[in-house]
């Protein structure tokens, strides 16, 4: 049997792998360098455009995930209804921590002009956004972060597959 | 585009700021800060049933507002800072737009999902400790933890009270009505002592001439009739 490339041999590798993984483990399991495997995942990239699934990064950590085109589709066969639950507060947190992020709490804060302790708290435990890290400001309060189910609840596969902000139009 | 901005509980103070200063096609300058303070203090004053916590923020926004049009009634010298103030406020109010430009952006995204495979880890096949089993014993194995697993039944069952006297009413009472079959009156009977019993009862209401048993021929049902007609 012909060996298949590097990039169809990671594919295989994500296919079955039940978490994220980093290019390291990626290339520990293929035997690869880390040049080849970083070539081999943007290869695969490619070739996935166009098919049903789509290979997802955020912060060195891939995953294999249904097409954002496919979300109908997909929607229709778990029997999920396409109802947000997310509230517009819910929407500008998250907004900010996207576009601005790694922020901390008193950032957000300062952002929104509002206290914002119970909406973190919500989109913490519905894993939307992380902890990533201390900042090193004095009492090094949390960071927070966008997180890999944060993309994939907007059909993003990566954090430059963020769309720009949108240009305030002016009401004028 | 003109959207109204429901000043409900959700809706910071940046955010009637915002709508005030859109509202009035104005920037927060100089000139018309003293006629967006006002007009965002009565917007504060509607509110009315906010909590004391989201409250003090929207007069966080008002005492700052009350500030930089204090500014304007100093003399020249002051009028620096007032600068200064309203670049800041109208800096933080454009990001704060920009940024619900963007929430507004994700909202509209959120048809768009990516699923990942959510399948589970099967049990390795080759890590089952079973011994070589052939089917037949397999399926013995099995019996028998079915049997295991049945539930197990209460060993004494309170016994029906079945008295000679009261089956023998019956049984006359039954006669009253005409005849019928022996098979009927024993299908009757809920357990093998009941049975002997009625049995019993029969035999004594034969005896004392009361009813009488015919069978036609060999196996034919025995049927059962009053002698008294």
């Amino acid at each position: 049997m012909s060996e298949l490339n590097l990039a169809a041999r990671l594919q295989a590798v994500l296919f079955v792998a039940t978490e994220p993984l980093g290019a390291e483990r990626l290339s520990e399991a293929a035997g690869a360098s880390p040049e080849d495997t970083a070539a081999a995942l943007d290869e695969l990239e490619t070739a996935l455009a166009g098919s049903g699934l789509r290979l997802s990064e955020l912060n060195g950590q891939y995953r294999l995930v249904t097409a954002p085109e496919a979300a109908g589709t997909v929607r229709r066969f778990l029997r999920e209804d396409a109802n947000s639950d997310l509230s517009r507060p819910a929407l500008e947190t998250l907004a900010i921590v996207a576009y601005r992020g790694p922020l901390t709490k008193s950032a957000i804060e300062a952002l929104r002009g509002v206290a914002s302790d119970t909406m973190l708290r919500n989109l913490l435990s519905r894993g939307l956004i992380t902890e990533a890290g201390k900042a090193s400001e004095p009492g090094h309060p949390a960071l927070y972060s966008i997180s890999q189910t944060f993309l994939q609840h907007f059909g993003l596969t990566s954090l430059h597959d963020l769309p720009p902000i949108p240009e305030a139009t002016s009401e004028a | 585009m003109t959207h109204t901005v429901a000043v409900g509980e959700f809706e910071g103070p940046l955010g009637i700021l915002l709508d005030l200063v859109e509202r009035g096609r104005v920037e927060v300058t100089a000139i018309s800060v003293a006629q967006i303070t006002e007009n965002y203090l009565s917007r504060v004053k509607q509110l009315g049933s906010t909590s004391p916590e989201s409250l003090s923020e929207f007069l966080q926004l008002g005492a700052r507002l009350l500030y930089i049009k204090s500014l304007a009634l100093l003399p020249q010298p002051a009028s620096e800072e007032q600068t200064e103030e309203l670049r800041q406020l109208n800096l933080e109010l454009e990001e704060y737009k920009r940024l619900q430009a963007a929430a507004r952006q994700l909202a509209r995204r959120e048809s768009l999902r990516s699923w990942h495979r959510t399948a589970t880890d099967t049990l390795p096949l080759h890590e089952l400790p079973l011994p070589e089993l052939d089917l037949p014993q397999l399926a013995e194995a099995f019996t028998r933890a079915l049997k295991r697993l049945e539930p197990e039944r209460p060993v004494s069952v309170i016994q029906r009270h079945v008295s000679l006297e009261a089956v023998s009413r019956r049984l006359r009472d039954r006669l009253g009505q005409g005849a019928f079959e022996l098979q009927v009156l024993l299908d009757d009977c809920h357990n093998r002592l009941e049975a002997i019993v009625t049995f019993l009862a029969l035999l004594e209401l034969i005896r004392e001439g009361t009813a009488r048993v015919t069978q036609a021929n060999q196996f034919a049902s025995i049927n059962v009739e009053p002698t008294s007609v």
